[in-house]
C-alpha cells in the first residue's frame, strides 16, 4: 500500500492524493474554500469541502444528470444549510475520491439533494462534501503549501 | 428562565376501557358538554370525555432545555363547560396506562424544536424505550428527526428500528439511506491529470464564471450556461474522466 503520510506506528494515514482548488464559494462570498475532484455515481465534478455539512449536498443538476430517483430516497427532509432552510430528499450515492497518485477512495455515502420545485433556488453555488455521513469515515488531510488533499481509509 | 409555549394535541380515540379506567364508570349522556377552546372533544361510542394535552412551558434547567408538559383527560359535570373545578381530572401520572404519552411528548418537541434547535427533540427521544415501540413509531420518528434536523437522532432510529424490524421495508430504506458512510477501495485508477484540470480551472476561472465547462485534464471539450447543455454537447460523460463542472 502506498503511503504518503503516515502514522508512528508506520500505519498509513493517507493512500492517495490530489490537487485541490482554492477560491471562495460564490460571488458573495470573500473567505476561500476547498474543492476537490469527485465521481459522484461517475459523473467527475468539483465538489467543496464543508465540514459542517451533515450530509454530502449534491447540486440539483448533478443529481439530475446522473439519475438519482427519488423513488429511492427519503423525503421530504429539511436541512438548515449556508443559512437557508432547504427541503430536499436524502439518497444513497457512490462517490469517488479520486487520487492522482496512490489509490482512489469509493464511499457509500448519504447526500442531500435540494428539491428545487419547492421555490428555492440553487443558483450557482456548487456540490458539498459533508463531515457527516461521508468525511467522518475517512481520513483526510491538507498541504495549503501544494494545495494538495489527502486522504486514505480508516483502518 | 420560562418561555410561553402552547399547543394542543389530538389523543387517541378513547374506548369505553379507557374511560373506565380513568373514571371507574362511563359517563351518561347527560353529563356531557360541548368543548372549547383548547380542550379536544374525544367521542368513544354513545359516551364521550373530554381531553388535553398542553405543553406549557419550555424551561431551562441546569443549562438544558426541557419541556414540561402536561396532559389531563376529564369529565364535565351535567350543563358546566369544561374547566379543572369543574371536571374530573387526572394528570399525566395517573394516565400513563392509558395514553400513550411518549410519540405524543415526541411529537410536541419536535413543533417546539424547529429547525434551528433539536435539543427538546434529542431529549425527548432519549426518554422513550424504543426497544417497545412499534415499526411505525420508528419510521415517525425519524421524518420527525429529520424534520427538525437531529440528524444523528434519525440515523440512529433508522438503524435501530430497521434491526428490530427488519422486514419492514421503510425502516429497511431508511437505514440504507442514513446508514454511516462505508469506504472501500475505489476501482477507478490514478489520473495524473487531476492537477492539470485543477490548473486550468484555477488559472481560467474569472474568464469563465457562472458557466459550465468540460475538460479532459487541462483541454477545455466545452462550455455552456448549463450542465444539460454541457452534456448534450459532450455527451454522457460519466466513467470517462472528463470533469464537468461549474465555475461559480
Amino acid at each position: 500500500v502506498v503511503a504518503f503520510l503516515s502514522l508512528a506506528d508506520g500505519e498509513p494515514f493517507a493512500t492517495g492524493k490530489a490537487a485541490y482548488a482554492y477560491g471562495p464559494v460564490s460571488e458573495r462570498e470573500q473567505s476561500s474554500r476547498i474543492s476537490i475532484t469527485i465521481e459522484f455515481e461517475g459523473l467527475r465534478s468539483q465538489a467543496v469541502l464543508d465540514t459542517a455539512a451533515p450530509y454530502v449536498v449534491c447540486a440539483p443538476s448533478i443529481a439530475e444528470a446522473v439519475g438519482l430517483d427519488p423513488a429511492n430516497a427519503i423525503e421530504p427532509v429539511h436541512l438548515l444549510f449556508r443559512g437557508i432552510a432547504w427541503r430536499g430528499l436524502l439518497h444513497r450515492v457512490t462517490l469517488d475520491f479520486i487520487a492522482e497518485e496512490g489509490l482512489s477512495l469509493r464511499v457509500s455515502a448519504t447526500a442531500f439533494v435540494p428539491d428545487m420545485t419547492a421555490g428555492e433556488s440553487w443558483r450557482d453555488l456548487p456540490s458539498f462534501i459533508g463531515m457527516g455521513g461521508c468525511l467522518e469515515r475517512m481520513r483526510f488531510g491538507v498541504d495549503p503549501g501544494s494545495d494538495t488533499f489527502y486522504f486514505g481509509p480508516l483502518s | 428562565m420560562m418561555m410561553p409555549f402552547n399547543t394542543t394535541k389530538q389523543l387517541p380515540r378513547l374506548t369505553d376501557q379507557d374511560i373506565r379506567l380513568l373514571f371507574g364508570a362511563e359517563p351518561t349522556p347527560a353529563e356531557l358538554t360541548p368543548t372549547s377552546g383548547s380542550y379536544i372533544e374525544v367521542p368513544s361510542g354513545q359516551s364521550a370525555t373530554l381531553a388535553r394535552v398542553s405543553v406549557s412551558d419550555l424551561i431551562f434547567r441546569h443549562g438544558r432545555k426541557e419541556i414540561d408538559i402536561e396532559v389531563k383527560a376529564g369529565r364535565t359535570e351535567p350543563g358546566r363547560g369544561y374547566s379543572q373545578e369543574h371536571a374530573t381530572e387526572r394528570t399525566s401520572a395517573d394516565l400513563a396506562d392509558v395514553f400513550d404519552f411518549e410519540i405524543t411528548i415526541l411529537e410536541a418537541a419536535a413543533e417546539v424544536s424547529g429547525t434551528e434547535d433539536a435539543s427538546a427533540f434529542v431529549h425527548a427521544s432519549s426518554e422513550i424505550d424504543w426497544e417497545a415501540r412499534p415499526a411505525g413509531d420508528f419510521a415517525h420518528a425519524v421524518r420527525l428527526a429529520l424534520h427538525v434536523g437531529a440528524h444523528l437522532v434519525a440515523r440512529e432510529l433508522a438503524m435501530k428500528g430497521s434491526n428490530l424490524y427488519p422486514a419492514d421495508v421503510e425502516l429497511r430504506k431508511m437505514a440504507q439511506i442514513l446508514a454511516p458512510a462505508e469506504v472501500t477501495a475505489s476501482e477507478t485508477p490514478p489520473d495524473p491529470t487531476v492537477s492539470t484540470a485543477v490548473a486550468w480551472l484555477e488559472i481560467n476561472w474569472n474568464d469563465y464564471k457562472g458557466r459550465w465547462v468540460a475538460l479532459r485534464g487541462g483541454e477545455l471539450l466545452a462550455v455552456a450556461d448549463s450542465l444539460d447543455e454541457l452534456i448534450a454537447q459532450v455527451g454522457d460523460v460519466r466513467h470517462t474522466g472528463i470533469l464537468v463542472t461549474s465555475l461559480w
